[in-house]
């Protein structure tokens, strides 16, 4: 039996956390960020080591804290604790090839499947046991009505305290502050049930931390503006993991680092990798099964993606004088919060600073908060005079996927963007 | 200068051929299993035919589902531009065009030089598609060419609630036992493609005139019922469903006469 | 029919007795203030099956309930309204909001952020969402709200809840007392008028025998549809529905305002702590309330419902139905568009269902 046949037998047929293997991770990360072939840069390669000694670490039994996308870690990793981020794990297991098997878990048992498939393949993987129970729980209301319910659902199954944060709507000063004392409350349970206060110095290194996140993405960004491609955006599409799993770690800031020393170093040299023709911004997520309409897009069509919107660096500065206010601050401006403004701003944006060419909305099926917006989306884009493309599938579900279908899209996609 | 376009659609192929970019040929055939036996029966029938000679031909696109398998032609463009294009050639103050295939549906924003400058598509599901006819057709134990007259004979349709074309047709024998005509029946089913067809077109935003295309279009009750239910008049060219094949001859000559 | 007779009367006082309507959709929107502005809150019911704009606004696969509204706005269906009020109810509504700005600026809408949670702080930030709202129904009337005011809708609103609940129980303890039909249209005119003029409508439906009638006891769960084929199935095939909680039916009215407080502080307290929404963190309870009132109400089983799209209601399925098999409580599941129970797929369903009970 292969090694990723073994490890999937682990995983569903005799499920025991503490048996999967070395091995069994590294391939499991290796498909998840490089479906089928070897890493696309060496910052890649690391971002899959760090991640696979993380989850190591989650799987051997470390105190971990399950948490959704946008929960901020900062204040885990303050408190020595290990995030484990649920969401990715859906994406994880669609690379893997197992996420059908927990998708059906939760079709068995009622759960309506209009629901996101990222929440339902995590809950899948609650319900068959896969995971060691964490201390407590920690999510946001962001982006998505979802994750209350997930995350709870969750919690009742491993039963174990949800520490959430309603993330309300708008940035006016109530908002800040209803937001900013439920930061603070979390702290306080946390700081309860794990028995040991918050140490300021600690919260303020994993700030500085996230801080230089921040900095470093917002390079990284800025380097891709006017420059020829020298990277993928199906890989930089995944750097939404290094927030979600990273974001106030000495890890996180080394794998940043790593990103725009190498960008630049490729640029330097004038890096002949990735041949380019048209420049597209691609809005939401990207399909994480195999059979891939990324690389249909990129390296066939050359239809490079040089900026995703998942990557828009949040300017705000996270603040140890003032932390929950600052914490609240980071949430409300998130481009997926609110109103669609900021989403629509962030668009105009990219597409004055990056050249773009042509727009991809990944219509996630179940995404309502992303997929509500794709008309206002369409007309803002079109506003630029430049084409947009809204392509309907599903980032973890493969049943439904038809290579043919998209290949009309993207090619028809592209012929109007080279006609212009 | 003769060029020529192929559309190997899922159900029929046609071909056409341009001289300096006015029409002089046209074929049409079932697709079958191949793509590529498919175009090269074209080839015979313009061998037999005699007037043009394959070799006289300077470019070839091909288009079409089947665009990419058929091993002909010097190069593939879809059907979105292809369909834009030909419409466009036929009138070129078209700004919207609904093709309605045999397996899919597609509706897209034409330039007013006739590019493509938006689309939506629906490839996934029968009902808004010739197949969803094709079905109620042997249902009622017609032909699909009869059923656009019959339509016509009806006031008003009788009400198809099924969303799926397989229900549908359950539906419709159900009807058909309850005792109502066919006319209704056949109009209430042009209603729902209609209906159907209607949402895609507000998506990409109905900007006339309107052109319908594709073999559908010769089916005067759907005609009728899009024409009602978006409240624009359709325009419908003759042979409608060569439009694609058309469009890709006219980009063939644009490619040839550039190079 | 003696009560048909009283619905036509009645829906005339309403149109007689209204004043400028104000919109809403969802319970967590804060009538009173509506009302002691001196307008007339208006729930947005959609009445065709028949959507003709909304596809180029919204995708298909979000709310139907939230699709309908857009669509007949842009129909023009709210000429007379003089606004529309639009709580964070969901990721639709935020949306829904966003195509209102965008494209039909000139309809005047209020967005009221909802918190999810009923703690102190999340009351103290309702509350101050309030204050914004108020302050909004006085631009817009160019009328003060007085405490006073306040205070009087809030007891005209508690005797609504009151007279709805007495209705309901009427109903519990006699199905033929109100057949589905007569139940959905108090309901719908109840929340398209005036309470003053609502409130006597009840008094007089109260006072009114209904013949006695027997079936086999039916609670249907749910959040926005149109109901009524769904009831009807249910009378047709022998059922008696004893119960909901539908978002402007059973969960509409229990618990009171609080009269004896500054009105803005029990106002905020009472929307946030009533039987809640899938959307609120206490969701758990909903569940709760609707085993209790099923137990309450003695019935055979639960027919839970849910618009296609609604996470908030949706996710909860799976929770439910371990609590109520573990109870021995037969249940039915049903996701439906708005207007989409009615079919004979549901009917089936209903059918098979009656008949295991």
């Amino acid at each position: 039996m292969g090694l990723k046949e073994k490890a999937k037998d682990i995983l569903l047929n005799r499920p025991d956390p503490k048996k999967i293997s070395r091995g069994a991770l590294v391939t499991m990360l290796q498909t998840f960020l490089q479906p089928a072939r070897c890493f696309g840069t060496r910052s890649e390669k690391r971002f899959s080591l760090a991640a696979y000694r993380h989850g190591s670490k989650f799987f051997k039994g470390g105190r971990s804290v399950f948490t959704s996308l946008f929960t901020p870690v900062e204040i885990i990793y303050a408190f020595e604790l290990l995030p484990f981020p649920l969401e990715p794990l859906g994406a994880l297991a669609a690379s893997f090839g197992i996420s059908t098997q927990l998708l059906q878990e939760t079709e068995k048992r009622w759960l309506s499947s209009d629901f996101c498939s990222f929440h339902r393949a995590f809950l899948g993987a609650c319900t068959l046991g896969l995971l060691p129970r964490p201390l407590f729980l920690m999510a946001t209301s962001h982006a998505c009505d979802g994750t209350m319910k997930s995350f709870s659902h969750v919690a009742h199954l491993v039963s174990k305290p949800l520490f959430f944060i309603d993330v309300p709507y708008g940035d006016q000063r109530e908002a800040v502050e209803y937001a900013a004392v439920q930061v603070q409350e979390s702290v306080s349970e946390i700081e309860s049930i794990t028995g040991r206060k918050l140490r300021e110095d600690l919260l303020a290194k994993s700030f500085g931390y996230s801080n230089k996140m921040t900095a470093l993405l917002s390079k990284m960004q800025d380097a891709r503006k006017a420059s020829p491609p020298v990277v993928y955006g199906s890989e930089t599409l995944n750097l939404l993991m290094v927030w979600a799993m990273f974001a106030g770690s000495r890890v996180g800031v080394r794998i940043l680092e790593s990103y725009n020393n190498e960008i630049e170093a490729r640029l330097k040299r004038g890096f002949q990798g990735v041949a380019a023709g048209k420049r597209v911004l691609w809005l939401h997520l990207r399909p994480y099964f195999s059979g891939s309409i990324m690389s249909m897009l990129e390296e066939e069509f050359r239809a490079v993606i040089v900026a995703e919107e998942v990557n828009t660096p949040v300017e705000e500065y996270l603040d140890v004088s003032n932390p929950w206010e600052s914490i609240a601050r980071k949430l409300l401006s998130r481009i997926w919060s609110g109103s669609i403004e900021n989403r629509l701003k962030n668009i105009g944006r990219i597409i004055e600073s990056h050249g773009i060419d042509g727009v991809v909305h990944f219509s996630h099926w179940g995404c309502r908060q992303s997929n509500g917006a794709v008309r206002m989306i369409r007309d803002t884009v079109a506003g630029y005079g430049i084409p947009f493309i809204e392509l309907d599938g599903d980032c973890v579900d493969p049943r439904n996927y038809s290579e043919g279908q998209y290949r009309t899209r993207i090619e028809a996609f592209f012929e109007i963007m080279e006609r212009r | 200068m003769y060029t020529a376009g192929i559309d190997i659609g899922s159900v029929s192929t046609e071909m056409v051929i341009l001289e300096n970019a006015g029409p002089c040929r046209r074929f049409i055939i079932q697709t079958g299993i191949s793509s590529r036996t498919a175009a090269e029966r074209l080839f015979s029938l313009l061998d037999e035919d005699g007037g043009v000679e394959r070799s006289d031909i300077t470019r070839t696109v091909t288009t079409g589902y089947g665009r990419n398998a058929a091993g002909v032609g010097d190069r593939s463009v879809t059907e979105l531009s292809c369909h834009a294009r030909g419409a466009w050639a036929v009138d070129h103050a078209v700004r919207t065009v609904i093709d309605i295939g045999g397996q899919d549906s597609k509706v897209i924003s034409v330039s007013p030089d006739g590019r493509s400058r938006d689309f939506i598509m629906n490839d996934k599901c029968a009902a808004g598609t010739g197949r969803f006819l094709e079905i109620i057709a042997k249902t009622l134990e017609l032909e699909v060419a009869e059923l656009g007259a019959l339509a016509l004979q009806a006031d008003r349709g009788v009400k198809i609630s099924s969303m799926c074309a397989v229900f549908a047709e359950s539906e419709v024998v159900s009807l058909r036992a309850e005792g109502h005509p066919r006319e209704k029946i056949i109009r209430g089913i042009a209603d729902s493609i209609a209906s159907r067809i209607s949402g895609m077109v507000h998506r990409v935003g109905l900007e006339p005139p309107v052109m319908l295309t594709g073999g559908v279009a010769k089916n005067s009750g759907v005609v009728l019922a899009l024409r009602e239910t978006l409240g624009v008049d359709i325009l419908v060219p003759p042979d409608p469903e060569f439009i694609g094949a058309l469009g890709a001859a006219h980009i063939a000559a644009e490619e040839a006469l550039k190079s | 029919m003696k009560e048909k007779l009283i619905f036509t009367a009645y829906q005339k006082e309403i149109e007689r007795t209204s004043s400028k309507k104000i919109g809403l959709l969802c319970p967590y929107t804060v009538e009173e203030l509506i009302d002691a502005a001196g307008f007339t809150p208006v729930r947005l019911i959609p009445h065709e099956p028949n959507m003709r704009y909304a596809d180029a606004y919204l995708p298909g696969t979000l709310c139907s309930y939230l699709r309908y509204v857009v669509d007949l706005s842009i129909a023009g269906e709210l000429k007379g309204f003089r606004g529309l009020v639009i709580n964070h109810s969901c990721d639709g509504a935020r949306r829904t909001l966003d195509i209102f700005n965008t494209y039909m600026p000139d309809i005047s809408t209020f967005f009221v952020d909802t918190p999810k949670k009923i703690d102190p702080y999340a009351v103290s930030y309702f509350k101050k969402e309030l204050e914004k709202l108020k302050v909004y129904l006085q631009e817009i009337s160019g009328v003060e709200i007085t405490d006073l005011a306040l205070a009087a809708s809030i007891a005209r609103y508690n005797e609504n809840r009151r007279l709805l609940q007495e209705m309901y129980d009427m109903r519990a303890n006699n199905p033929g007392a109100m057949n589905a039909q007569e139940l959905l249209r108090v309901l719908d005119l109840n929340s398209t008028g005036p309470k003053q003029t609502t409130n006597k409508m009840l008094s007089d439906l109260l006072s009114a025998r209904g013949p006695e009638k027997n079936g086999k006891r039916v609670f249907v769960s749910g959040n926005i549809f149109d109901t009524l084929p769904l009831l009807e199935y249910i009378e047709g095939c022998g059922g008696a529905v004893v119960g909901d909680d539908f978002c402007f039916g059973g969960r509409y009215f229990p618990v009171a305002v609080a009269e004896n407080e500054a009105p803005l502080d029990a106002l905020a307290r009472r929307y946030l702590s009533r039987v809640p929404c899938g959307r609120m963190i206490n969701f758990s309870e909903r569940i709760d309330y609707i085993i209790e009132a099923a137990q309450k109400t003695m019935s055979a089983g639960v027919i839970y419902t849910s618009l296609k799209f609604c996470d908030n209601f949706l996710v909860d399925f799976p929770l439910f139905r371990e609590r109520l098999d573990r109870l021995d409580i037969p249940s039915l599941f049903l996701e439906s568009e708005y207007f989409s129970l009615r079919s004979g797929q549901v009917r089936t369903r209903v059918e098979a269902f009656l008949e295991r009970l």
